[in-house]
């Protein structure tokens, strides 16, 4: 099932359920993408990525853009483009100072946003599902359609404030360059973690997909998430079981193997010690 | 809106203006009542659970603060502004969710809060 609904003011959502998809495009506009379950493969300016239910990725106006997904149940995404008006006009005004934009001098500066995955929590899964829920029951109108939109973006500066501009000021290098540069490497490490975290990835290969050495990897990682590479991805491991406990029917062995861990007493012994409670208890609790 | 069985009870200068506000621009149905064995007034249904009692007289148990909690806060802020209700403020979040806020002609002060669990799993 497919639906593409278009604006007035050229703002766009594409919603899709499908078990195989391919496209290739230079996406012409800036666009926030979500997944809803299952994972799809993305690949913005020749980088892979996989968009999980759990993140959401931010693909720039006149990037080079391609997904695929290849999947027995069907995987559903959702994605969400804005009319260049909107997102100037919505950068211009988040961007100024209440006495700036008085003065009525409007530029045509437009945003470039990091292109990568950031978490899909707090007030923009709850935006997104309501307008989501709203256009799956045939919503028109494009009053509404727009406030979420505007929300949707409100958000997203949010995010984008806290995994970038915070995580920049957490970098000790003295030059702003350097600190950029090493964020951008940073989240490439993290970008490769997210997307191949049910492999088994060795720091070498994290570090080697960053271009930094391991021990700049662990510094820098520490510094700018306070948490080290391998813990990220055990968060990341142990939280999509929890998901997956909870939506799924599959066993435990499946899940285990699903997310990446060998072995099913260390996977117990770490989801106990993380949420204080056993998977199988908490999957009960959920069904209860 | 939804809301867990509660009652407002509201002074307003009249019922007869007020019936109008609150039927045609909030679109809640009303219905009299009686107050009192002597005093009149106006029932306002914001929902299957959510009462407000309108009267002209004043009461102890008026309140002129009503929070009305709301499924979906974006999608009644816009159905209200299409109906001509203006808003103090454009909907902004709060640690428990996100709110927006009106007056009635009276001086009532209306919040639609929509309520968000961000630890839920």
């Amino acid at each position: 099932m497919r639906y593409v609904k278009e604006l007035s003011n050229r703002n766009k959502i594409v919603s899709e359920s499908t078990c195989e998809a391919l496209y290739e495009q230079q996406n012409d506009a800036y666009t926030i993408k979500f997944v809803f379950n299952g994972a799809e493969t993305c690949e913005i300016n020749k980088r892979k990525l996989n968009i999980y239910p759990d993140t959401f990725a931010v693909v720039n106006a006149g990037s080079n853009f391609s997904s695929k997904i290849d999947s027995i149940n069907p995987v559903n995404t959702f994605a969400v483009s804005f009319g260049q008006n909107f997102i100037s006009d919505f950068h211009h005004s988040f961007s100024h100072s209440e006495e700036s934009l008085l003065d009525g001098k409007k530029t045509d500066e437009m945003p470039g946003f990091m292109e990568s995955l950031y978490p899909f929590a707090g007030d923009m899964r709850f935006n997104v599902l309501h307008l989501k829920s709203q256009l799956d029951k045939g919503l028109k109108d494009e009053m509404l359609i727009n406030e979420y939109l505007y929300h949707c973006l409100l958000n997203y500066y949010k995010i984008y404030d806290k995994e970038v501009v915070q995580k920049l000021d957490k970098l000790s290098f003295i030059k702003t360059k350097t600190r950029q540069e090493v964020l951008k490497r940073l989240t490439l490490a993290k970008e490769y973690i997210s997307s191949n975290y049910n492999q088994n990835i060795t720091l070498e290969q994290i570090a080697e997909q960053a271009c930094l050495s391991v021990n700049h990897l662990l510094r820098t990682f520490k510094e700018a998430y306070e948490i080290s590479p391998y813990q990220f991805l055990m968060q990341l491991r142990l939280n999509r079981a929890k998901k997956l406990l909870q939506t799924t029917s599959y066993s435990l062995n499946e899940i285990v193997g699903l997310v990446g861990f060998e072995c099913p007493s260390s996977f117990i012994r770490l989801f106990k010690h993380t949420f204080n409670i056993t998977p199988l208890k908490y999957k009960k609790s959920r069904l209860n | 809106m939804s809301q867990s069985a509660k009652s407002f009870y509201v002074q307003v200068k009249q019922l007869n203006d007020a019936e109008r506000y609150y039927a045609n621009c909030l679109g809640m149905p009303t219905e009299a009542t009686m107050i009192s064995a002597k005093e009149k007034g106006l029932l306002v249904r914001v929902d299957q659970d959510t009462h407000i009692f309108l009267s002209e007289e004043k009461h102890q148990n008026q309140t002129r603060k009503i929070v009305l909690t709301s499924d979906d806060c974006l999608e009644d802020y816009c159905r209200l502004k299409a109906r001509g209700v203006v808003f103090k403020n454009a909907p902004a979040y709060l640690s428990e969710g996100l709110s927006v806020e009106f007056s009635d002609p009276y001086g009532n002060d209306f919040t639609i809060l929509e309520q968000r669990n961000y630890n839920e799993d």
